[in-house]
């Protein structure tokens, strides 16, 4: 279909598109009436107001008359920074979109409107906070009606914060491979046995999967007979707050990691550390990125340092999850236009999905104004053998601008990741590194902040 | 728990529920789902009969628990 998003084909109600780099959404005849309604009640701009639902307004139907000649209504939207998949958020991340989701739908009833789904992927974040992107989730509430998403909210919410919350392992290879979410059965096979008794998850793990696993005639038939039966609105309420109690209360289970720690224990001194937060300040005040991307954020140092010298938004890149979530909650805290996701550079989220469109790739929504690439390079090249120059050749891949910072073997952090193997990097040199570098770019300024020799170049790509 | 114990369970928990039409939705919410919300919202109506009750239960058990207290006895009066 020509413009239109490849993952939008689901909902019968309408369909988002993207022309001329604006984003439309349509309402088809199947959900014209529930959308009259929903407008009608003036809830959603009461959330849009409250910045938790994306502003939509109505523009004429000739704007899509070529591509949706059937639309009854067409919205615009304004355009996402970056579109981020909920495999990439954080154990916070994901919390806090799955608690918007509730507190929405909560709200939602008190105006007799209901939302149809509860798909994680309805969620995108401005900064740190949550915003639900898709209108047309929205319905007319008929007296009595079963809550239609909660098994999308367990699978795609609920089992993977249980998950990482029961096992101390994060959710996000497992999210990536299932993209509507965990199933019940798998989630139980890895709770730990003593989780599995707890009333709650008995009653939203364990009798799922017990269903699911049962599959039977009889079972089908027993649940099409009570799909005619009464939800009464006081308990959807009361499923729904007992829900948002449940997941408020979810932390990740672990330790505090080495990355987390990593600002207290790096091989730089106080000044030094001042030096190359002044050297990204400089780089960020002359150059002005609206968008910012920072690979291997940590916890967010650099980013906030960004921010502070006038970047518009950073998105961080981090793999570990002490530390993404530590930066998650910094940029709540501080109230921060800072995004951290769960990004391994060396297997970045692939284009996947239907047709392996809908859900994009790293690579295709690298759309950054300019990148921080600090205290990264070795572990690509040196821990994960990736050839020096090729590394470079990614990193000015990525944006027109940025800070990449080379480790020489030299630095104690370089040094401790060939302690127990045979050096094979004659070709890990800072000579290979400009000369790649003054290959793909222009460095702009460069300056050394160790005493070991790190070096911090700016670049504009050529 | 066997399966027929929890379509038993289910089926138990709709008696306290008035049948109604499903609305039409575009997600298959799976029979899972539709026997766990059934589930809670009879134990939400049960809760709520409770709460209704609660006083007429405490003052049910509380007299249960008098003739133990207070009372004198033939014994005591001997």
């Amino acid at each position: 279909m020509p413009g239109r998003i490849a993952s939008s084909f689901r909902d019968p109600s309408g369909h988002v598109y993207e022309i001329g780099g604006r984003i439309f959404r349509t309402v088809r005849e199947p959900g014209r009436l529930d959308f009259e309604f929903v407008r009608g009640t003036g809830y959603l701009e009461s959330k849009v107001r409250s910045g938790q639902v994306l502003q939509a307004h109505v523009v004429p139907n000739e704007t899509l008359a070529d591509v949706a000649p059937d639309a009854c209504y067409v919205l615009e939207h304004p355009r996402l920074e970056f579109v981020s998949h909920p495999y990439e958020w954080s154990f916070g991340g994901l919390r806090a979109a799955a608690l918007l989701t509730l507190d929405l739908h909560r709200e939602a009833l008190q105006h007799d409107v209901s939302m149809s789904d509860a798909s994680a992927y309805n969620v995108q974040f401005d900064g740190p906070h949550p915003v639900l992107i898709d209108y047309l989730s929205f319905r007319r509430y008929h007296d009595g009606e079963l809550w239609a998403g909660h098994r999308q909210f367990c699978e795609q919410f609920l089992y993977p914060l249980l998950f990482t919350a029961h096992t101390g392992v994060p959710f996000n290879a497992m999210l990536r491979s299932h993209l509507s979410g965990i199933a019940a059965s798998d989630l139980l096979a890895l709770l730990p046995p003593l989780r599995r008794l707890s009333p709650s998850v008995l009653l939203h793990v364990g009798l799922p999967a017990r269903v699911s696993r049962a599959r039977s005639r009889s079972t089908a038939s027993a649940a099409e007979h009570l799909s005619h039966t009464k939800l009464p609105k006081t308990a959807l309420l009361r499923m729904l707050e007992a829900m948002h109690r449940w997941v408020g209360s979810l932390r990740p289970r672990g330790q505090r990691t080495a990355w987390q720690t990593y600002a207290d224990v790096n091989s730089y001194s106080e000044g030094e550390r001042g030096e190359k937060a002044r050297f990204v300040a400089d780089f960020v005040a002359t150059t002005r990125p609206r968008t910012l991307w920072d690979l291997g954020c940590n916890t967010g140092d650099y980013s906030k340092v960004a921010l502070e010298a006038g970047a518009g938004r950073v998105i961080g890149f981090e793999t570990d999850q002490s530390a993404l979530d530590a930066a998650f909650q910094r940029a709540e805290r501080e109230k921060l236009r800072f995004l951290p996701l769960y990004q391994d550079v060396l297997n970045p989220s692939p284009d996947q999905g239907w047709r392996q469109g809908e859900r994009k790739g790293l690579q295709a929504r690298a759309e950054a104004d300019a990148v921080l690439v600090l205290a990264l390079i070795h572990h690509i090249a040196i821990a994960n053998n990736v050839p020096l120059v090729e590394v470079v050749d990614w990193a000015v891949s990525l944006a027109p601008s940025g800070v990449i910072e080379f480790v020489p073997k030299e630095d104690p952090m370089a040094a401790a990741l060939l302690a127990l193997r045979k050096d094979i990097f004659p070709d890990y040199t800072r000579e290979t590194f400009l000369a790649a570098m003054s290959e793909r770019a222009t460095i702009t300024g460069s300056r050394e902040i160790t005493g070991t020799g790190r070096l911090l170049v700016t670049f504009r790509r050529k | 728990m066997g399966r027929r114990v929890l379509v038993a369970l289910a089926g138990a928990t709709a008696l306290v529920l008035i049948p109604s039409p499903a609305a039409a939705q575009y997600l298959d919410p799976g029979a899972s789902s539709v026997i766990v919300q059934v589930i809670i919202a009879g134990l939400v109506g049960v809760a709520a009969v409770v709460r209704l009750y609660w006083s007429r239960i405490k003052a049910f058990i509380a007299s249960r628990r008098r003739p133990s207290t207070g009372v004198p006895t033939d014994q005591q009066d001997r």
